[in-house]
Protein backbone atom coordinates (compact mmCIF):
# COMPACT_ATOMS: atom_id res chain seq x y z
CA UNK A 1 0.00 0.00 0.00
CA UNK A 2 0.99 3.31 -1.07
CA UNK A 3 0.93 6.02 1.73
CA UNK A 4 1.14 9.71 1.42
CA UNK A 5 4.01 11.67 1.62
CA UNK A 6 3.69 14.46 3.93
CA UNK A 7 6.97 17.15 3.01
CA UNK A 8 5.33 20.38 2.73
CA UNK A 9 3.07 22.46 4.59
CA UNK A 10 0.76 22.79 1.66
CA UNK A 11 0.78 18.80 1.93
CA UNK A 12 -0.24 18.82 5.60
CA UNK A 13 -2.60 21.18 4.77
CA UNK A 14 -4.48 18.48 2.36
CA UNK A 15 -3.72 15.87 4.98
CA UNK A 16 -5.25 17.58 7.98
CA UNK A 17 -8.29 18.53 5.54
CA UNK A 18 -8.35 14.82 5.24
CA UNK A 19 -8.63 13.75 8.46
CA UNK A 20 -11.48 16.12 9.28
CA UNK A 21 -13.13 14.02 6.31
CA UNK A 22 -12.47 11.21 8.44
CA UNK A 23 -10.60 9.57 5.37
CA UNK A 24 -8.84 6.88 6.51
CA UNK A 25 -5.92 7.17 4.28
CA UNK A 26 -4.89 10.59 5.55
CA UNK A 27 -5.30 9.60 8.95
CA UNK A 28 -2.96 6.86 7.89
CA UNK A 29 -0.53 9.17 6.89
CA UNK A 30 -0.51 11.33 10.20
CA UNK A 31 -0.09 7.85 11.86
CA UNK A 32 2.78 7.15 9.89
CA UNK A 33 4.43 10.53 9.83
CA UNK A 34 4.23 11.35 13.16
CA UNK A 35 3.91 8.31 15.12
CA UNK A 36 7.79 8.26 15.60
CA UNK A 37 8.07 11.45 17.10
CA UNK A 38 4.91 10.62 19.02
CA UNK A 39 6.25 7.45 20.59
CA UNK A 40 9.34 8.97 21.88
CA UNK A 41 7.21 11.59 23.80
CA UNK A 42 5.03 8.65 25.40
CA UNK A 43 8.32 6.48 26.19
CA UNK A 44 9.44 9.82 28.60
CA UNK A 45 6.06 9.51 30.46
CA UNK A 46 5.95 6.15 30.47
CA UNK A 47 7.61 3.59 32.47
CA UNK A 48 8.38 1.13 29.56
CA UNK A 49 7.50 0.42 26.09
CA UNK A 50 4.01 -1.35 26.23
CA UNK A 51 2.92 1.38 28.44
CA UNK A 52 4.31 4.00 25.88
CA UNK A 53 2.47 1.75 23.33
CA UNK A 54 -0.70 2.37 25.37
CA UNK A 55 -1.08 5.63 25.70
CA UNK A 56 0.08 6.58 22.26
CA UNK A 57 -2.92 4.28 20.82
CA UNK A 58 -5.21 6.21 23.04
CA UNK A 59 -3.83 9.56 22.28
CA UNK A 60 -3.79 8.49 18.05
CA UNK A 61 -7.42 7.85 19.22
CA UNK A 62 -8.63 10.88 20.87
CA UNK A 63 -6.67 13.06 18.08
CA UNK A 64 -8.53 11.04 15.05
CA UNK A 65 -12.25 11.11 17.35
CA UNK A 66 -11.84 15.00 17.93
CA UNK A 67 -9.71 16.56 15.03
CA UNK A 68 -12.08 18.88 14.47
CA UNK A 69 -10.89 20.84 17.85
CA UNK A 70 -7.45 21.06 16.00
CA UNK A 71 -7.56 25.29 15.19
CA UNK A 72 -4.52 25.08 13.11
CA UNK A 73 -3.25 28.26 15.25
CA UNK A 74 -0.01 26.37 16.27
CA UNK A 75 1.39 23.64 14.27
CA UNK A 76 -0.02 20.14 13.95
CA UNK A 77 2.59 18.10 15.72
CA UNK A 78 2.53 20.79 18.66
CA UNK A 79 -1.15 19.84 18.78
CA UNK A 80 -0.84 16.63 18.79
CA UNK A 81 2.08 16.37 21.07
CA UNK A 82 -0.12 17.90 23.66
CA UNK A 83 -2.47 15.16 23.20
CA UNK A 84 -0.06 12.47 24.06
CA UNK A 85 1.07 14.63 26.99
CA UNK A 86 -1.75 15.24 28.14
CA UNK A 87 -3.47 11.27 27.43
CA UNK A 88 -0.14 10.26 30.09
CA UNK A 89 -1.41 12.57 32.76
CA UNK A 90 -4.66 11.00 32.99
CA UNK A 91 -3.59 8.15 34.34
CA UNK A 92 -1.35 9.51 36.77
CA UNK A 93 -1.43 8.40 40.29
CA UNK A 94 -1.28 11.86 42.63
CA UNK A 95 0.67 9.58 45.36
CA UNK A 96 3.57 9.77 42.63
CA UNK A 97 4.76 12.92 43.73
CA UNK A 98 5.02 12.52 47.23
CA UNK A 99 7.68 9.63 46.75
CA UNK A 100 10.73 10.47 48.07
CA UNK A 101 14.16 9.30 47.69
CA UNK A 102 16.67 9.35 50.85
CA UNK A 103 19.51 10.85 49.60
CA UNK A 104 18.48 13.12 47.43
CA UNK A 105 17.92 16.47 49.39
CA UNK A 106 19.35 18.85 47.71
CA UNK A 107 19.24 22.44 46.85
CA UNK A 108 17.54 24.31 43.33
CA UNK A 109 21.14 25.07 42.37
CA UNK A 110 23.17 22.12 42.64
CA UNK A 111 22.11 20.98 38.99
CA UNK A 112 22.89 24.47 37.62
CA UNK A 113 26.50 24.20 36.91
CA UNK A 114 28.31 23.10 33.86
CA UNK A 115 28.35 19.34 32.52
CA UNK A 116 31.27 17.21 32.34
CA UNK A 117 31.98 16.41 28.49
CA UNK A 118 30.65 12.84 29.12
CA UNK A 119 27.50 14.33 29.08
CA UNK A 120 27.04 15.10 26.13
CA UNK A 121 28.52 11.99 24.48
CA UNK A 122 25.30 10.14 25.49
CA UNK A 123 23.39 8.74 22.90
CA UNK A 124 19.17 9.68 22.64
CA UNK A 125 18.69 5.91 23.88
CA UNK A 126 20.83 6.46 26.86
CA UNK A 127 18.86 9.18 27.56
CA UNK A 128 15.03 7.86 26.82
CA UNK A 129 16.12 4.85 29.45
CA UNK A 130 17.75 7.66 31.78
CA UNK A 131 14.53 9.43 31.87
CA UNK A 132 12.72 5.91 32.00
CA UNK A 133 14.28 5.44 35.19
CA UNK A 134 13.15 8.20 37.50
CA UNK A 135 10.43 7.80 39.85
CA UNK A 136 7.28 8.47 38.24
CA UNK A 137 7.02 12.17 40.12
CA UNK A 138 10.18 12.74 39.47
CA UNK A 139 9.92 11.34 35.56
CA UNK A 140 7.15 13.63 34.71
CA UNK A 141 8.06 16.67 36.28
CA UNK A 142 11.28 16.51 34.75
CA UNK A 143 9.91 15.82 30.93
CA UNK A 144 7.19 18.42 31.58
CA UNK A 145 9.63 21.73 33.11
CA UNK A 146 12.45 20.54 31.18
CA UNK A 147 11.46 19.32 27.76
CA UNK A 148 8.18 20.08 27.90
CA UNK A 149 8.77 23.88 28.62
CA UNK A 150 5.94 24.40 31.04
CA UNK A 151 6.31 26.20 34.34
CA UNK A 152 6.20 25.59 37.53
CA UNK A 153 2.77 26.91 38.03
CA UNK A 154 1.52 25.23 35.02
CA UNK A 155 2.69 21.65 36.27
CA UNK A 156 1.25 22.44 39.55
CA UNK A 157 -2.37 23.14 37.73
CA UNK A 158 -2.33 20.58 35.43
CA UNK A 159 -1.29 17.39 37.90
CA UNK A 160 -2.75 19.30 40.90
CA UNK A 161 0.25 19.61 43.61
CA UNK A 162 1.99 22.12 45.11
CA UNK A 163 4.49 23.96 42.99
CA UNK A 164 6.39 24.02 45.89
CA UNK A 165 6.09 20.44 44.97
CA UNK A 166 7.09 20.60 41.56
CA UNK A 167 10.11 22.47 42.04
CA UNK A 168 11.55 19.68 44.38
CA UNK A 169 10.62 17.45 42.27
CA UNK A 170 12.59 19.08 39.29
CA UNK A 171 15.35 19.28 41.18
CA UNK A 172 15.74 15.45 42.55
CA UNK A 173 14.84 14.60 39.07
CA UNK A 174 17.88 16.64 37.75
CA UNK A 175 20.45 15.44 40.95
CA UNK A 176 19.20 11.90 40.21
CA UNK A 177 19.80 11.92 36.66
CA UNK A 178 23.53 13.05 37.11
CA UNK A 179 23.92 10.89 39.46
CA UNK A 180 22.93 7.92 37.52
CA UNK A 181 24.85 9.22 34.57
CA UNK A 182 28.14 9.26 36.11
CA UNK A 183 27.49 5.90 37.72
CA UNK A 184 27.20 4.56 33.79
CA UNK A 185 30.17 6.33 33.43
CA UNK A 186 32.45 4.81 36.22
CA UNK A 187 31.21 1.69 34.91
CA UNK A 188 31.56 1.66 31.44
CA UNK A 189 35.53 2.85 32.96
CA UNK B 1 10.75 31.50 29.26
CA UNK B 2 12.16 28.62 32.18
CA UNK B 3 15.29 29.04 33.36
CA UNK B 4 17.10 26.00 31.81
CA UNK B 5 19.97 24.32 33.13
CA UNK B 6 22.51 22.38 30.92
CA UNK B 7 21.45 19.14 31.52
CA UNK B 8 17.77 20.00 30.68
CA UNK B 9 19.34 21.90 27.33
CA UNK B 10 20.89 18.59 27.01
CA UNK B 11 18.26 15.99 27.11
CA UNK B 12 15.98 19.10 25.30
CA UNK B 13 18.26 18.86 22.23
CA UNK B 14 18.81 15.28 21.99
CA UNK B 15 15.48 14.07 22.32
CA UNK B 16 13.44 16.59 20.38
CA UNK B 17 14.70 15.36 17.20
CA UNK B 18 14.78 11.65 17.82
CA UNK B 19 12.20 9.08 16.59
CA UNK B 20 11.57 5.56 17.87
CA UNK B 21 9.22 3.68 15.93
CA UNK B 22 6.34 1.83 17.59
CA UNK B 23 5.14 -2.17 16.71
CA UNK B 24 3.83 -2.65 13.32
CA UNK B 25 0.64 -3.54 14.84
CA UNK B 26 -0.23 -0.10 16.70
CA UNK B 27 -2.00 1.30 13.49
CA UNK B 28 -4.28 -2.14 13.13
CA UNK B 29 -4.99 -1.69 16.95
CA UNK B 30 -5.77 2.04 16.83
CA UNK B 31 -8.35 1.14 13.67
CA UNK B 32 -9.99 -1.58 15.64
CA UNK B 33 -10.75 0.41 18.69
CA UNK B 34 -11.87 3.44 16.76
CA UNK B 35 -14.29 0.68 15.13
CA UNK B 36 -15.52 -0.95 18.23
CA UNK B 37 -15.79 3.02 20.16
CA UNK B 38 -19.70 3.49 20.34
CA UNK B 39 -21.04 6.68 19.05
CA UNK B 40 -21.01 9.38 20.80
CA UNK B 41 -23.07 8.18 24.07
CA UNK B 42 -25.95 9.53 25.43
CA UNK B 43 -26.57 11.00 28.28
CA UNK B 44 -27.34 8.56 30.90
CA UNK B 45 -30.22 10.61 31.96
CA UNK B 46 -31.65 10.73 28.64
CA UNK B 47 -33.37 7.69 28.63
CA UNK B 48 -35.18 8.32 31.68
CA UNK B 49 -36.16 11.37 30.89
CA UNK B 50 -37.62 10.24 27.53
CA UNK B 51 -39.54 7.19 28.94
CA UNK B 52 -40.78 9.44 32.16
CA UNK B 53 -42.36 12.09 29.81
CA UNK B 54 -44.11 8.70 27.58
CA UNK B 55 -45.52 6.85 30.76
CA UNK B 56 -46.62 10.04 31.61
CA UNK B 57 -47.96 11.32 28.11
CA UNK B 58 -49.69 7.66 28.33
CA UNK B 59 -50.98 7.75 31.23
CA UNK B 60 -52.77 11.14 30.83
CA UNK B 61 -54.01 10.42 26.91
CA UNK B 62 -54.96 6.92 28.42
CA UNK B 63 -58.24 8.23 30.39
CA UNK B 64 -60.02 9.23 27.29
CA UNK B 65 -59.61 5.46 25.69
CA UNK B 66 -60.60 4.05 28.69
CA UNK B 67 -64.07 5.16 29.51
CA UNK B 68 -66.70 2.71 28.23
CA UNK B 69 -68.68 4.06 25.59
CA UNK B 70 -71.64 4.42 27.32
CA UNK B 71 -70.27 6.60 29.78
CA UNK B 72 -68.45 8.96 26.92
CA UNK B 73 -72.23 9.79 25.71
CA UNK B 74 -73.59 10.98 28.89
CA UNK B 75 -73.98 14.34 28.73
CA UNK B 76 -76.56 16.99 30.03
CA UNK B 77 -78.17 17.27 26.97
CA UNK B 78 -78.13 13.89 25.83
CA UNK B 79 -79.16 11.29 28.60
CA UNK B 80 -77.91 12.53 31.64
CA UNK B 81 -77.05 9.77 34.46
CA UNK B 82 -79.36 9.73 37.41
CA UNK B 83 -78.91 7.80 40.29
CA UNK B 84 -81.13 7.29 43.17
CA UNK B 85 -79.78 6.81 46.79
CA UNK B 86 -81.70 6.16 49.60
CA UNK B 87 -79.58 8.43 52.45
CA UNK B 88 -79.84 6.88 55.87
CA UNK B 89 -80.74 8.82 58.50
CA UNK B 90 -80.99 8.01 62.27
CA UNK B 91 -81.36 4.34 62.52
CA UNK B 92 -83.34 3.76 59.55
CA UNK B 93 -82.38 0.61 57.66
CA UNK B 94 -82.52 2.03 53.90
CA UNK B 95 -85.05 0.17 51.50
CA UNK B 96 -84.94 -1.19 47.92
CA UNK B 97 -86.80 1.25 45.78
CA UNK B 98 -89.64 0.14 43.25
CA UNK B 99 -88.11 -0.26 39.73
CA UNK B 100 -88.69 3.03 37.90
CA UNK B 101 -89.61 5.09 41.04
CA UNK B 102 -87.68 7.84 42.76
CA UNK B 103 -87.52 7.70 46.18
CA UNK B 104 -89.66 10.49 47.61
CA UNK B 105 -86.78 11.89 50.10
CA UNK B 106 -84.51 11.95 46.81
CA UNK B 107 -82.31 15.32 47.37
CA UNK B 108 -82.13 17.29 44.36
CA UNK B 109 -78.45 18.43 43.29
CA UNK B 110 -78.50 21.10 40.69
CA UNK B 111 -77.37 21.96 38.01
CA UNK B 112 -75.85 18.34 37.29
CA UNK B 113 -72.58 18.71 36.27
CA UNK B 114 -72.31 19.19 32.86
CA UNK B 115 -68.35 18.69 32.23
CA UNK B 116 -66.90 18.51 35.81
CA UNK B 117 -67.72 19.09 39.42
CA UNK B 118 -65.34 20.75 41.60
CA UNK B 119 -63.02 18.66 43.37
CA UNK B 120 -64.31 19.97 46.95
CA UNK B 121 -67.49 17.81 45.56
CA UNK B 122 -65.37 14.97 46.10
CA UNK B 123 -66.79 13.73 49.35
CA UNK B 124 -65.66 10.64 51.48
CA UNK B 125 -68.24 8.13 51.64
CA UNK B 126 -69.14 6.81 54.82
CA UNK B 127 -69.63 3.04 55.50
CA UNK B 128 -72.82 2.90 55.19
CA UNK B 129 -73.06 4.36 52.22
CA UNK B 130 -71.18 1.48 50.83
CA UNK B 131 -73.46 -0.90 52.00
CA UNK B 132 -76.17 1.15 50.36
CA UNK B 133 -74.78 1.24 47.26
CA UNK B 134 -73.96 -2.34 47.08
CA UNK B 135 -77.48 -2.98 46.85
CA UNK B 136 -78.11 -2.71 43.21
CA UNK B 137 -81.73 -1.87 43.29
CA UNK B 138 -80.91 1.94 44.17
CA UNK B 139 -78.96 2.25 41.29
CA UNK B 140 -81.26 2.56 38.49
CA UNK B 141 -80.57 4.60 35.13
CA UNK B 142 -81.94 7.46 33.72
CA UNK B 143 -82.94 6.18 30.60
CA UNK B 144 -85.13 3.95 31.79
CA UNK B 145 -87.48 6.69 34.05
CA UNK B 146 -88.96 8.61 31.02
CA UNK B 147 -90.76 10.37 33.72
CA UNK B 148 -88.35 12.25 34.93
CA UNK B 149 -85.97 12.37 31.70
CA UNK B 150 -86.42 16.01 31.07
CA UNK B 151 -84.77 16.66 35.06
CA UNK B 152 -81.25 17.51 35.02
CA UNK B 153 -81.08 16.61 37.89
CA UNK B 154 -78.55 14.29 40.14
CA UNK B 155 -80.36 12.30 43.07
CA UNK B 156 -78.84 12.70 45.97
CA UNK B 157 -76.13 10.36 46.28
CA UNK B 158 -73.63 12.99 47.73
CA UNK B 159 -70.66 10.40 48.30
CA UNK B 160 -70.65 8.10 45.10
CA UNK B 161 -67.78 9.91 43.18
CA UNK B 162 -65.58 8.13 45.73
CA UNK B 163 -67.36 4.78 45.51
CA UNK B 164 -64.46 2.61 44.43
CA UNK B 165 -62.17 4.03 46.61
CA UNK B 166 -63.17 1.91 49.42
CA UNK B 167 -65.19 -0.89 47.71
CA UNK B 168 -63.80 -4.39 46.70
CA UNK B 169 -62.76 -4.93 43.23
CA UNK B 170 -65.48 -7.01 41.94
CA UNK B 171 -67.52 -3.98 43.12
CA UNK B 172 -65.98 -1.53 40.65
CA UNK B 173 -68.28 -2.42 37.85
CA UNK B 174 -70.82 0.16 38.81
CA UNK B 175 -68.13 3.11 38.60
CA UNK B 176 -68.79 2.08 35.10
CA UNK B 177 -72.43 4.27 36.04
CA UNK B 178 -70.28 7.16 37.26
CA UNK B 179 -69.90 10.29 35.87
CA UNK B 180 -67.41 10.76 32.66
CA UNK B 181 -65.60 14.22 34.37
CA UNK B 182 -65.63 12.18 37.75
CA UNK B 183 -64.06 9.22 35.89
CA UNK B 184 -61.08 11.40 34.38
CA UNK B 185 -60.02 12.80 37.47
CA UNK B 186 -60.29 9.97 40.43
CA UNK B 187 -57.15 9.08 42.15
CA UNK B 188 -55.73 6.52 44.55
CA UNK B 189 -52.64 6.95 46.18
CA UNK B 190 -51.09 3.89 47.35
CA UNK B 191 -47.84 2.98 49.46
CA UNK B 192 -45.75 -0.17 48.79
CA UNK B 193 -42.88 -2.11 50.82
CA UNK B 194 -40.81 -4.41 48.87
CA UNK B 195 -38.03 -6.54 49.63
CA UNK B 196 -36.39 -8.44 46.81
CA UNK B 197 -33.55 -11.27 46.55
CA UNK B 198 -32.39 -10.45 42.93
CA UNK B 199 -29.28 -12.31 40.67
CA UNK B 200 -27.08 -10.09 38.74
CA UNK B 201 -25.45 -11.05 35.64
CA UNK B 202 -22.54 -8.97 34.53
CA UNK B 203 -20.80 -8.34 30.93
CA UNK B 204 -16.89 -7.40 30.80
CA UNK B 205 -16.26 -6.31 27.43
CA UNK B 206 -12.68 -4.57 26.69
CA UNK B 207 -12.58 -1.02 25.24
CA UNK B 208 -9.47 -2.22 23.57
CA UNK B 209 -8.37 -5.12 21.82
CA UNK B 210 -5.43 -5.74 24.00
CA UNK B 211 -7.46 -6.74 27.00
CA UNK B 212 -9.48 -8.76 25.39
CA UNK B 213 -7.53 -11.62 27.29
CA UNK B 214 -8.36 -9.88 30.41
CA UNK B 215 -11.84 -9.57 29.84
CA UNK B 216 -12.03 -13.21 28.95
CA UNK B 217 -10.33 -14.13 32.08
CA UNK B 218 -12.43 -11.86 34.08
CA UNK B 219 -15.66 -13.20 32.87
CA UNK B 220 -14.60 -16.52 32.96
CA UNK B 221 -13.75 -16.06 36.89
CA UNK B 222 -16.85 -14.04 37.52
CA UNK B 223 -19.89 -16.16 38.55
CA UNK B 224 -23.16 -15.02 39.46
CA UNK B 225 -24.18 -11.88 42.16
CA UNK B 226 -26.67 -12.21 44.30
CA UNK B 227 -28.08 -8.62 45.45
CA UNK B 228 -30.86 -7.74 48.14
CA UNK B 229 -32.88 -4.70 47.94
CA UNK B 230 -35.65 -2.37 49.76
CA UNK B 231 -37.64 -0.34 48.19
CA UNK B 232 -40.38 2.30 49.18
CA UNK B 233 -42.82 3.05 46.29
CA UNK B 234 -45.54 5.70 46.52
CA UNK B 235 -47.83 5.22 43.81
CA UNK B 236 -51.55 6.79 42.53
CA UNK B 237 -53.52 4.55 40.62
CA UNK B 238 -56.46 5.12 38.61
CA UNK B 239 -60.09 3.29 38.82
CA UNK B 240 -59.29 1.23 35.71
CA UNK B 241 -56.21 0.12 37.44
CA UNK B 242 -53.59 2.21 35.36
CA UNK B 243 -50.48 3.85 38.14
CA UNK B 244 -47.58 5.34 38.31
CA UNK B 245 -45.36 4.41 40.98
CA UNK B 246 -42.29 6.39 42.30
CA UNK B 247 -40.02 6.28 45.63
CA UNK B 248 -36.34 5.17 46.47
CA UNK B 249 -34.64 1.71 46.81
CA UNK B 250 -32.03 0.24 48.17
CA UNK B 251 -29.95 -2.49 46.52
CA UNK B 252 -26.33 -4.33 47.80
CA UNK B 253 -25.07 -6.53 45.38
CA UNK B 254 -22.72 -8.94 46.27
CA UNK B 255 -20.33 -11.59 45.26
CA UNK B 256 -17.95 -13.96 46.48
CA UNK B 257 -14.65 -14.12 43.76
CA UNK B 258 -11.96 -17.58 44.43
CA UNK B 259 -9.15 -16.01 42.56
CA UNK B 260 -6.08 -18.13 41.97
CA UNK B 261 -2.98 -16.08 42.42
CA UNK B 262 -0.16 -17.50 40.19
CA UNK B 263 2.67 -18.92 42.48
CA UNK B 264 0.78 -18.53 45.60
CA UNK B 265 0.33 -21.58 47.92
CA UNK B 266 -3.61 -21.24 47.85
CA UNK B 267 -6.81 -19.62 47.00
CA UNK B 268 -7.43 -15.70 47.75
CA UNK B 269 -11.50 -15.28 48.64
CA UNK B 270 -12.53 -12.19 47.87
CA UNK B 271 -16.20 -11.09 49.23
CA UNK B 272 -16.69 -7.90 46.83
CA UNK B 273 -20.21 -5.93 47.42
CA UNK B 274 -21.72 -2.88 45.14
CA UNK B 275 -24.35 -0.51 46.30
CA UNK B 276 -26.76 1.42 44.39
CA UNK B 277 -29.50 3.99 45.41
CA UNK B 278 -32.65 4.31 43.00
CA UNK B 279 -35.33 5.97 42.13
CA UNK B 280 -37.97 4.32 39.95
CA UNK B 281 -40.22 5.78 37.88
CA UNK B 282 -42.93 3.06 36.86
CA UNK B 283 -46.06 2.63 34.67
CA UNK B 284 -48.49 -0.28 35.81
CA UNK B 285 -51.73 -1.45 34.44
CA UNK B 286 -53.86 -4.10 36.50
CA UNK B 287 -56.88 -6.51 36.31
CA UNK B 288 -58.87 -8.18 38.86
CA UNK B 289 -59.35 -11.79 38.16
CA UNK B 290 -61.31 -12.79 41.16
CA UNK B 291 -59.82 -11.98 44.09
CA UNK B 292 -56.09 -11.83 42.72
CA UNK B 293 -55.24 -8.87 40.80
CA UNK B 294 -52.48 -8.98 38.09
CA UNK B 295 -50.73 -6.45 35.80
CA UNK B 296 -47.65 -5.70 34.28
CA UNK B 297 -44.78 -2.80 35.25
CA UNK B 298 -43.15 -0.84 32.99
CA UNK B 299 -40.72 1.97 33.79
CA UNK B 300 -37.14 3.56 34.25
CA UNK B 301 -35.10 3.61 37.40
CA UNK B 302 -32.72 6.52 38.04
CA UNK B 303 -29.25 5.08 39.89
CA UNK B 304 -26.37 5.98 41.70
CA UNK B 305 -23.97 3.34 41.72
CA UNK B 306 -21.55 3.87 44.97
CA UNK B 307 -19.56 2.61 47.71
CA UNK B 308 -17.76 -0.66 45.68
CA UNK B 309 -15.91 -2.78 47.81
CA UNK B 310 -13.23 -5.78 47.27
CA UNK B 311 -10.70 -7.24 44.76
CA UNK B 312 -10.19 -9.00 41.78
CA UNK B 313 -7.42 -9.24 38.97
CA UNK B 314 -5.64 -6.53 37.43
CA UNK B 315 -4.73 -6.93 33.86
CA UNK B 316 -1.20 -7.28 35.26
CA UNK B 317 -2.55 -10.57 37.46
CA UNK B 318 -1.84 -9.68 40.15
CA UNK B 319 -5.07 -9.34 42.99
CA UNK B 320 -5.53 -5.59 43.44
CA UNK B 321 -8.37 -3.84 45.83
CA UNK B 322 -10.41 -1.62 43.84
CA UNK B 323 -13.04 -0.18 47.13
CA UNK B 324 -13.91 3.01 45.67
CA UNK B 325 -13.90 4.43 48.22
CA UNK B 326 -9.94 3.99 49.69
CA UNK B 327 -7.64 6.21 48.25
CA UNK B 328 -5.10 4.91 45.81
CA UNK B 329 -6.84 2.00 45.18
CA UNK B 330 -7.54 0.39 41.74
CA UNK B 331 -9.74 3.46 39.28
CA UNK B 332 -12.17 0.59 37.96
CA UNK B 333 -15.21 2.31 39.68
CA UNK B 334 -16.45 5.66 40.72
CA UNK B 335 -19.64 7.17 41.83
CA UNK B 336 -21.54 6.32 38.77
CA UNK B 337 -25.45 8.06 37.93
CA UNK B 338 -27.20 5.58 35.47
CA UNK B 339 -30.58 4.87 34.12
CA UNK B 340 -31.92 1.36 34.22
CA UNK B 341 -35.19 0.16 31.99
CA UNK B 342 -37.14 -2.34 34.25
CA UNK B 343 -39.97 -4.86 33.66
CA UNK B 344 -42.04 -6.66 35.79
CA UNK B 345 -45.18 -8.51 36.29
CA UNK B 346 -47.30 -7.70 39.30
CA UNK B 347 -49.85 -9.76 41.07
CA UNK B 348 -51.64 -9.07 44.78
CA UNK B 349 -54.95 -10.43 46.56
CA UNK B 350 -55.81 -8.57 49.17
CA UNK B 351 -55.41 -9.59 52.90
CA UNK B 352 -57.16 -6.88 55.07
CA UNK B 353 -59.04 -3.41 55.20
CA UNK B 354 -56.91 -1.77 52.27
CA UNK B 355 -53.76 -4.00 52.41
CA UNK B 356 -52.85 -6.22 50.09
CA UNK B 357 -49.82 -8.66 49.52
CA UNK B 358 -48.14 -8.12 46.40
CA UNK B 359 -45.08 -10.42 44.31
CA UNK B 360 -43.58 -9.01 41.59
CA UNK B 361 -40.92 -10.81 39.58
CA UNK B 362 -38.99 -8.60 37.26
CA UNK B 363 -35.61 -7.87 34.93
CA UNK B 364 -33.85 -4.83 34.85
CA UNK B 365 -30.87 -3.56 33.22
CA UNK B 366 -28.69 -0.61 33.74
CA UNK B 367 -27.96 1.02 30.35
CA UNK B 368 -24.57 2.93 31.17
CA UNK B 369 -21.59 0.76 32.04
CA UNK B 370 -21.10 0.35 36.46
CA UNK B 371 -17.36 0.61 36.22
CA UNK B 372 -15.60 3.82 35.63
CA UNK B 373 -15.79 5.77 32.17
CA UNK B 374 -11.48 5.78 31.64
CA UNK B 375 -11.41 1.34 33.19
CA UNK B 376 -10.29 -0.57 30.52
CA UNK B 377 -12.97 -2.91 30.36
CA UNK B 378 -16.68 -1.89 30.16
CA UNK B 379 -18.55 -3.79 33.09
CA UNK B 380 -22.86 -4.00 32.31
CA UNK B 381 -25.03 -5.75 35.00
CA UNK B 382 -28.64 -7.22 34.57
CA UNK B 383 -31.15 -7.75 37.89
CA UNK B 384 -33.46 -10.53 37.76
CA UNK B 385 -35.58 -11.03 40.76
CA UNK B 386 -38.85 -11.20 42.69
CA UNK B 387 -40.14 -8.62 45.10
CA UNK B 388 -42.27 -9.22 47.71
CA UNK B 389 -44.27 -7.08 49.73
CA UNK B 390 -47.02 -5.53 50.83
CA UNK B 391 -49.36 -2.88 49.77
CA UNK B 392 -51.31 -0.39 51.61
CA UNK B 393 -53.80 2.23 50.23
CA UNK B 394 -53.77 5.37 52.05
CA UNK B 395 -56.89 7.20 52.97
CA UNK B 396 -60.02 7.42 50.02
CA UNK B 397 -59.66 8.17 46.52
CA UNK B 398 -58.95 11.68 45.63
CA UNK B 399 -58.85 14.33 42.93
CA UNK B 400 -56.23 15.87 41.18
CA UNK B 401 -56.62 19.72 40.83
Amino acid sequence: MRYLNIASPVEDNELIQGCLRQDRKYQEAVFRHYAGKLMVVSLRYARHRMEAEDILQDAFIRIFDHFDQFQGKGSLEGWMRRIVVNTALKNIDKKSFSNEIIGLETTAEDASGALPSVFSQLHEEELLQLIQQLPDGYRIVFNMYAIEGYSHAEISALLGIQESTSRSQLVKARKMLQSQILESQKVAV
Amino acid sequence: MNPKSPLDELFRRKLSHYEVTPSDDLWDNIQLARAKKPSPSIPFWAPWLFTSLCLATLIYFSQDYLIPEQAKSTSLEEKPLQVHFTPKTGGEIPTPLPSGKTHTRSKKVAPIFKNSLPPQAAIIPTNDDIDQVTNTANLTNQTEQTDQASESTFTSFPHIATLDATLPHELSMYSELLPVPFKKKLWFAKIDFLLSQDFVQSSLTAKTPLFDTYSTLRNNQEDLKVSNSFAVRMGISTLKGWGLRSGIQYSRMSQTLTLIIPDAPHQTTSKNTFETIDIPLILTKEQSFGKLRAGFSLGTYLNMAFNQKGSFYSPGGSLIEFTSSKPGSYPAFKNRLGASLYSGISLSIPIGNSLEFIAEPYVRSRIPAISAEDYVLEQKIWYGGLFIGFRKQIGKGFYLP
